[in-house]
């Protein structure tokens, strides 16, 4: 019984670290497909080589825990080249980076063939296939004695910054360094990258005789003389991974023979082992340099003079190791449980403040008003524990760019901006796929063949960009291209031959382009295996509105076009604007009020108008009255009525309401399956007092404000469907 | 018997050894002391290591092992561990 419990247990334990490690291989392989693509640019990068080798191992290392051996033996292929690559033994031109590109989805195919049941034969056979290829590629005559341009070049640049001097290594392997995948003499291949190897000894004196050993541990040591200009923690570096399976004692230039002095006895345990490493040593000095150990008298003042360069040398390693710990994996749900609690405390303080108001106590209010700005201090913390910069969603569209761009046949160099944009880590995950969609659509629909575009007078190469960036409280996301642009008379043509619109309908520019997102529109002529199928567009926009976002269409014909995507910033929580429209409490998101005006003329002139257009300084804009628009009783419309004029991008509109509340935290609630159907609604939220106040959709409404003053337009008078 | 070296070729890897290494304690068992490694393909460190312990049983019974012809992987690797004197031992 307890048995069968523990097992239970370990079987959880090992499910979760599984899920963790499924987790980990995504990042992994995104970097290392980010890597290769940079490779593909600037083959001399070798920050990108070590990047793709690191990922590579780490994924490697860690399918080896788990036992995920198809896994393990077709990622130490793609190791294996990395490897050789980076110590400049293997230069990889466009065809080798197309291999590593295929073999970067072949290692994501057998990540996903590790569930439960019998492993894809096929999928095995093509990993044999691909092994093979790695392997040829690795011993072909020309790539093994080719130098990577990286070498000599990361070379000279460090031999110019610093005077060559030669460091003292001593390397002893862990014993299970080996099985752990982990081949020291990569390691001092790799060396060769950070300056030269002037003379090395295997230390060999605890290998045993082949009866004693087992092949598989390692017994091996090494004292290596290296020349280089790098400091200690680049040459650290270079044993980075080996960390944990080895004892590495670095001796600078200038290291006194006390410190050797030091090393020998931290090395040798008896007279024996000491004699051989002091022979190593001898070799290594060889005739004209001066022993490194000297008489003792001489060496015992700089004992502390070397004291602080050991510490740098610990200090170092353990601030690489911190680098692991900078970040830690919280589970999502205890993140939206915090939330949650932080969206309840928001409403208490509201509630505490408003009683303080009530009491008329000042020093009540005061301390209410301290904790208000406390749990908003601790809401921006919290929420942004949820944001995560959207670059790394666009760095995976390089590889879609390349892959698609050369099936099509076209030239298209992608621009990714504003990268470091934040926001909430669901929207990110959600957003990716419209984006997709609509990166494929510029490159099959928007961006022409080089021909098709030299004969436009354009360049041959079309032009792709990402772009984001935060705009009054919103986060935009833009994708553009300086393609053809949109056919604004065959968008047309076809909604009416679809029967989307009538054929004597007047619709501007903006309208026509949005169209496209109707369900079962498709202009492509021929349907290719990208796009062009006719389902997506509208997908696209379910998407994005699920999310309280907006797309707009920018597009000039024959320069291209622009689709913007425009998201909250987050979904839990907003600084409202609090109102009173008819006795019911509305909130406006905060960000998006430009100012609040006494209600003008224009709005009264006619009792029964919802909407209209009134002056602002001359300047002539949309208004609807909330009252009127949501048919609320006229005759508690006691008092001043004022108008709240909110933007939305380039668009404003006036909002006619009865009262003005002022800022309230609002947490957002959805709305009941009852009312969901009700237009211009967001959602609702919880007052201080326990009342229930609805939250405005700015956009739907300011779309219902313009709409309905359209003339022609078929709108409902009033904002409720039923 | 020791006349013809034998050969023992392929990889010399972690890989293998485990396999390499009954092979090999077999050769030394037969007092096969020269061996072919012309054949070698690729040889990483637990192959350089079975080579020093192969050395070092076979000092035990008091001959030296001798390795002719080496192919470039194995040079390469003895090169890169300054192990060059294993060759011509």
């Amino acid at each position: 019984m307890t048995a069968l419990f523990n097992d239970d247990e370990d079987a959880e334990i090992l499910a979760a670290a599984r899920e963790g490690f499924m987790e980990e291989a995504v990042e992994l392989l995104a970097q290392f497909e980010q890597a290769l693509l940079t490779m593909e640019q600037d083959p001399a990068d070798s920050e990108a080589v070590n990047s793709a080798f690191r990922a590579a191992h780490t994924i490697k290392g860690t399918a080896g825990i788990f036992g995920f051996d198809a896994v393990v033996k077709f990622t130490h292929e793609v190791e294996s080249v990395l490897d050789a690559t980076r110590s400049g033994d293997l230069s990889l031109n466009e065809a080798a980076i197309a291999l590593l590109l295929a073999s970067r989805d072949q290692m994501e195919h057998l990540l996903d063939d590790l569930g439960p049941g019998e492993p894809d034969p096929a999928l095995a056979e093509h990993s044999a296939t691909l092994g093979d290829q790695l392997r040829a590629l690795r011993q072909a005559p020309g790539g093994a004695t080719a130098v990577a341009p990286a070498t000599p070049s990361a070379k000279a640049a460090a031999d110019t910054v610093n005077e060559l001097a030669v460091w003292h290594l001593s390397l002893r392997m862990g014993i299970d360094a080996l099985r752990n995948g982990l081949d020291p003499m990569s390691f001092i291949r790799y060396l060769d990258t950070v300056g030269e190897v002037r003379g090395i000894r295997t230390v060999d004196e605890l290998v045993p005789a082949l009866e004693g050993l087992d092949p598989e541990s390692c017994s091996l040591g090494f004292e290596i003389r290296l020349a280089t200009g790098a400091d200690r923690q680049a040459i650290e570096q270079v044993f980075e991974f080996l960390r944990d399976d080895c004892d590495l004692q670095i001796l600078a230039p200038d290291a006194p023979s006390e410190a050797y002095e030091q090393l020998l006895t931290a090395r040798c345990t008896d007279t024996a082992s000491r004699d051989a490493l002091l022979a190593h040593w001898q070799v290594l000095a060889g005739p004209n340099e001066k022993p490194f150990i000297e008489r003792r008298e001489e060496a015992e003042p700089d004992r502390r003079n070397n004291e602080p360069e050991r510490r740098a040398g610990k200090t170092d390693r353990r601030a690489a190791g911190g680098e692991d710990t900078r970040f830690i994996r919280v589970r999502a749900d205890k993140l939206d449980q915090l939330i949650d609690l932080i969206g309840e405390l928001v409403i208490a303080g509201s509630g505490a403040q408003l009683v303080a108001q009530t009491e008329q106590s000042p020093r009540f209010a005061e301390a209410a008003l301290r904790i208000h700005d406390l749990v908003q201090a601790a809401r921006d913390g919290a929420l942004g524990l949820r944001m995560v910069p959207i670059g790394e969603t666009f760095s995976r569209f390089n590889r879609v760019v390349r892959d698609v761009s050369k099936q099509l046949g076209k030239e298209v160099e992608l621009q990714i901006t504003g990268g470091d944009t934040e926001l909430d880590k669901s929207m990110v995950e959600t957003i990716a796929d419209p984006l997709m969609h609509l990166v494929r659509n510029s490159l099959d629909h928007g961006l022409e063949t080089p021909e098709q575009r030299l004969s436009a007078g354009k360049s041959a190469q079309g032009h792709l960009a990402l772009h984001a960036y935060h705009e009054s409280g919103a986060v935009v996301i833009e994708v553009s291209d300086d393609g053809r642009g949109l056919n604004r008379d065959r968008i047309f043509a076809k909604a009416v031959e679809r029967s989307l619109i009538s054929a004597d309908a007047q619709l501007a520019d903006e309208e026509i382009y949005q169209l496209i997102f109707a369900p079962g529109f498709s202009t492509a002529d021929q349907v290719t295996n990208l796009s062009g199928r006719g389902v997506g567009m509208d997908v696209v926009k379910r998407n994005i509105e699920s999310l309280r976002g907006q797309i707009g269409i920018a597009s000039q014909p024959g320069r291209g076009a622009t689709m913007q995507i425009r998201l909250p910033l987050t979904l839990a929580i907003i600084d409202g604007f609090l109102t009173n429209v008819g006795g019911v409490s509305y909130v406006m998101p905060l960000e998006l009020v430009a100012e609040c005006l006494a209600v003008p003329p224009e709005c009264v002139a006619q009792p029964d108008q919802v909407t209209g257009y009134f002056d602002l300084r001359g300047e002539v804009l949309p208004y609807l009255d909330l009252g009127r628009f949501y048919r609320h009783e006229p005759t508690i419309q006691a008092g001043r009525r004022s108008l709240v004029l909110v933007r939305d991008g380039q668009h404003r509109v006036g909002l006619v309401v009865d009262r003005l509340l002022g800022e309230h935290q609002t947490v957002i609630k959805p709305l009941g399956q009852v009312f969901q159907h009700i237009r211009g609604l967001a959602g609702s939220t919880i007052l201080g007092s326990g009342e229930v106040a609805l939250i405005l959709d700015i956009p739907a409404l300011l779309d219902q404000a313009t709409r309905q003053t359209v003339p022609g337009h078929h709108a409902p008078a009033t904002g409720l469907t039923r | 018997m020791g006349t013809s070296p034998l050969a023992l070729g392929g990889e010399w890897t972690i890989a293998q050894a485990a396999a390499l290494h009954e092979q090999l304690r077999d050769a030394l068992a037969t007092g096969q002391l020269h061996w072919d490694l012309g054949a070698v393909t690729e040889c990483d460190s637990a192959g350089v290591q079975l080579l020093l312990a192969a050395r070092r049983s076979a000092q035990a019974q008091g001959a030296p092992l001798v390795i002719d012809p080496a192919s470039p992987a194995v040079r390469s690797s003895l090169q890169r561990y300054g192990l060059d004197h294993l060759l011509t031992a």
